[in-house]
């Protein structure tokens, strides 16, 4: 099955030889963004903040989309190794074990004082809250460019629903295999806020998964986020990983 | 009565040195007594009327989105806040934003907070006073925030603009979250910059309301949070608040839409109807519907899905209007089947709870909108699988209430937006608990250092009922009675404490004065918030320093009862025999 799955994706890829629909790209996109097994992974996180040099984060990452769970037990530094997070359908809550508490996490509450939000862990479809921009003659804003010398795709989106994390979106999708190399966030006002880099695939379960990101915060210069996924596994995980019990057992 | 008055009066000038000295120790314990109670007074009175009506108002209306905490508006409600004015007791309503943010300046960022502020408010000369007293300007004016040449204007304090290396006349830029969760960043203009009165008032970056609307994508017709500053605070927050709570009963939610297939459409109203489990089985089996009742389903009047050619299964557009920035606010919905509506609700299409909503909350509000009539028609049936207009929360008592409320207002079980109504005495239980424990602790230094006044007291009363013994005996002979010796001896008391109380109010009253003039360095200090501008608050109250005169002046008495009574008790012939 997932070898069919992986032919029609190559299928699609080799559908747009030439300049391809904004609309599809989106959809090619999508259907890479989202996980048809369960995937455990190790998480590593490391924050450059300008005189504060870099900070390590570190966890491990349980993904369920069946049923919309993750767990993620924070492994580093080491004030946060034993925390952690569950999610399950439509509820979120952090565990300190300090106090041995789980603590229920509001959609727009800071998640450990940094940048993410509970509603940032609430997955949608890419192509409900996007479609391609269209400049005054109604063509879409989709043109070749390159990206490190590598051709790629650019394409301007907007979104179509009023709440999502940023208005407008740029992405650069490589033009040999349609994975996503760079995007970029937009305000409202049209002001860059954030960039991401997508710098190492790896195959995984007949899927490319992106291995390595690097997150560059355009409004507070110097801030970066290096992102590095290791020990990538595809399928199933056990159900009891997706419980407050399992998570409060790994801080023992 | 005079007699009587007159010996006392003779006593204690007679025995001057005794007198002075128990007057004395009187005085300085009614002295302690009024400055530890008008600073704890001044405390209270600086957090809640400096630092709580800023911070949460007196009452105050907050709003949030459809679970999000931190999405301040009610869409197109604007309009109650002219209704909630009108109450008895509210001094004045405010519309308040405030957003948490990150503030970039040239040198450093910082957080802070996005704070509007109404410029269009007609203040009394009182209300300005207490303005420039808590923001007093170093540089540039609040006026300023409306200067029309400028994108947007920003004031801040003084230490955040050192931090963030920032002065009058430079960009500043600032990252937030707009009421629909968008990452925005805006430029600002920093064109004044105050000097806080407290800490609390270090964070605020403020800019006028007008411009944080548009910023925030809100319109007119949005309502964000409400601060009532009321007459008498303390006496009418609770009934104002309760008074507010009635006035903001929700009615059930309406909306007009446009259900499109192929190439045709029609104009209805929609209702949201509920979708948990109980509502899914309840609808499912009042209405017989062939689809199973869940999200992203609607229901359509059957004349409507005859006219469009639908059947139950197939997927209908469905469209409200326009978004702000122009977008047709449109959502698509799988048709779980078709109704007859009663009369009165021709035309009403029942709809997932969370696409309508969520579309109520998208789209411009127009005016004429209604569909209010053929949902309460269709409520007659349908009863609580209705959506409500926002959810009503109940009021909370303490900050503990308030804490697990704000926690069920960011649960996402919310579909409809949730409304609270608050006082400060649940926003400020702390502050409260603070002036108690102050209060208790002042109190108890108070009455252990007024026993000690009192044993003193105790002692030299039966001192002086020994040494007067024999001057008893002769007052007995000559006719007066045990009652009036006992009323002498507490009437000598009672004036002695009378006057040292009176005489250490003053001083208290000296000292205090002497106390807030000076100045104390606490920038950054936690303590700076029980202080203005580094000045230290006394606020005695006639009627509280009055007590405390009184409450003196009756432990005098009652120390003096004792004494009195064994000089009152003494018999004549034994008092004239006696001799030392």
């Amino acid at each position: 099955m997932k070898k069919i799955l992986a032919i029609l994706l190559s299928m699609a890829f080799s559908a747009f030889p030439d300049q391809p629909d904004g609309s599809k790209i989106l959809k090619v996109l999508e259907t890479n963004e989202s996980l048809r097994d369960d995937v455990h992974a190790t998480v590593s996180l490391t924050e450059t903040r300008p005189g504060q040099g870099a900070k390590l984060i570190q966890c491990e990452y349980y993904r369920r989309d069946s049923d919309k769970s993750f767990v993620i037990a924070m492994t580093a530094p080491e004030s946060d190794r034993g925390n952690g997070y569950l999610r399950q359908g439509d509820h979120f809550w952090m565990y300190r074990q300090n106090t041995r508490t789980f603590q229920h996490i509001n959609r727009d509450e800071s998640i450990g004082g940094s940048d993410a939000r509970g509603q940032d862990f609430e997955s949608r479809p890419l192509t409900q809250m996007y479609a391609p921009s269209k400049d005054a003659k109604g063509a879409e804003l989709l043109r070749a460019d390159t990206i490190g010398g590598v051709p790629c795709w650019r394409l301007e989106v907007r979104a179509i629903v009023s709440d999502v994390d940023y208005p407008r979106k740029t992405f650069w999708l490589r033009q040999d295999n349609l994975l996503l190399a760079k995007d970029q966030s937009f305000s409202t006002s049209g002001s860059l806020m954030h960039t991401g880099y997508y710098t190492k695939y790896q195959p995984i379960a007949g899927r490319q998964v992106p291995m390595r990101q690097v997150h560059v915060d355009e409004v507070e210069k110097g801030n970066r986020t290096l992102v590095d996924m290791t020990g990538m596994v595809v399928g199933r995980l056990d159900a009891k990983i997706f419980t407050k019990a399992w998570l409060e057992s790994r801080s023992k | 009565m005079k007699t009587l008055l007159f010996f006392a009066l003779r006593n204690i000038l007679r025995q001057k040195s005794r007198a002075i000295l128990l007057g004395t120790a009187m005085a300085l314990g009614t002295c302690f007594l009024v400055i530890a109670g008008s600073f704890v007074t001044g405390i209270s009175q600086t957090l809640f009327d400096r630092v709580m009506v800023y911070v949460a108002g007196h009452v105050s209306v907050l709003v949030g989105d459809r679970g999000y905490q931190y999405r301040p508006a009610l869409r197109g409600e604007a309009h109650l806040r002219e209704r909630l004015a009108q109450l008895p007791h509210v001094r004045r309503v405010q519309e308040t934003i405030g957003i948490v943010c990150r503030m970039v300046g040239s040198k450093k960022s910082d957080n802070g907070i996005l704070i509007g502020t109404d410029l269009s408010q007609k203040l009394t000369e009182k209300e300005l006073a207490e303005n420039r007293d808590n923001f007093p300007m170093v540089a540039g004016s609040f006026l300023d925030l409306a200067r029309p040449e400028l994108d947007v204007p920003a004031i801040l304090s003084r230490s955040k603009a050192e931090y963030l290396g920032v002065k009058v006349g430079d960009p500043l830029s600032v990252r937030f979250q707009d009421s629909r969760g968008r990452n925005q960043v805006s430029h600002l203009v920093l064109v004044g910059i105050f000097e806080p009165s407290n800490s609390f008032m270090d964070a605020p970056l403020f800019v006028s309301m007008d411009r944080l609307k548009t910023l925030m994508d809100m319109d007119s017709t949005d309502l964000p949070y409400l601060y009532f500053t009321l007459e008498d605070p303390q006496k009418n927050a609770i009934p104002v608040a309760d008074s507010i709570r009635r006035l903001l009963a929700p009615r059930l939610a309406a909306l007009p839409v446009r259900v499109a297939s192929g190439g045709s459409f029609r104009d209805a109203f929609a209702a949201g109807v509920k979708t948990d489990s109980v509502s899914r089985v309840r609808l499912g089996s009042q209405l017989k519907l062939p689809h199973e009742w869940k999200p992203g389903r609607i229901v359509l009047p059957r004349d409507l899905a005859d006219a469009l050619h639908v059947v139950p299964g197939d997927t209908v557009k469905v469209s409200s209007g326009f978004s702000h920035a122009g977008d047709t606010v449109l959502d698509r919905a799988e048709v779980a089947g078709t109704w007859v509506p009663p009369p009165g609700a021709e035309g009403l299409a029942l709809w997932d709870e969370n696409a309508f909503q969520a579309q109520r909350s998208f789209r411009s509000r127009l005016p004429g909108d209604t569909g209010i009539p053929q949902v309460q028609s269709a409520a007659k049936t349908l009863d609580t699988l209705l959506s409500p207009e926002w959810t009503l929360l109940p009021r909370t008592r303490t900050t503990d209430d308030v804490r697990d409320q704000m926690r069920k207002v960011g649960a996402r079980d919310w579909k409809s937006p949730v409304v609270m109504v608050r006082t400060m005495y649940e926003t400020g239980e702390m502050i409260l608990k603070l002036a108690s424990a102050l209060n208790i602790i002042t109190l108890v230094a108070v009455l252990v250092l007024l026993l000690v006044v009192l044993t003193g007291v105790v002692n030299s009363l039966r001192m002086t009922v020994r040494e007067r013994t024999r001057e008893i005996g002769t007052l007995r002979s000559l006719g007066m009675q045990a009652s009036q010796v006992r009323a002498l001896f507490l009437m000598e008391t009672g004036l002695l404490a009378l006057f040292s109380a009176v005489a250490g109010t003053v001083i208290a009253g000296a000292i205090m004065f002497g106390l807030s003039l000076l100045t104390f360095k606490v920038q950054g200090n936690p303590l700076s918030i029980l202080m203005v501008r580094g000045h230290l608050v006394f606020v005695p109250g006639i009627l509280s320093t009055i007590g405390q005169i009184l409450l003196v002046v009756g432990m005098a008495v009652l120390a003096a009862w004792g004494p009195s009574g064994t000089a009152a008790r003494l018999n004549p012939a034994d008092a004239l025999r006696h001799h030392e």
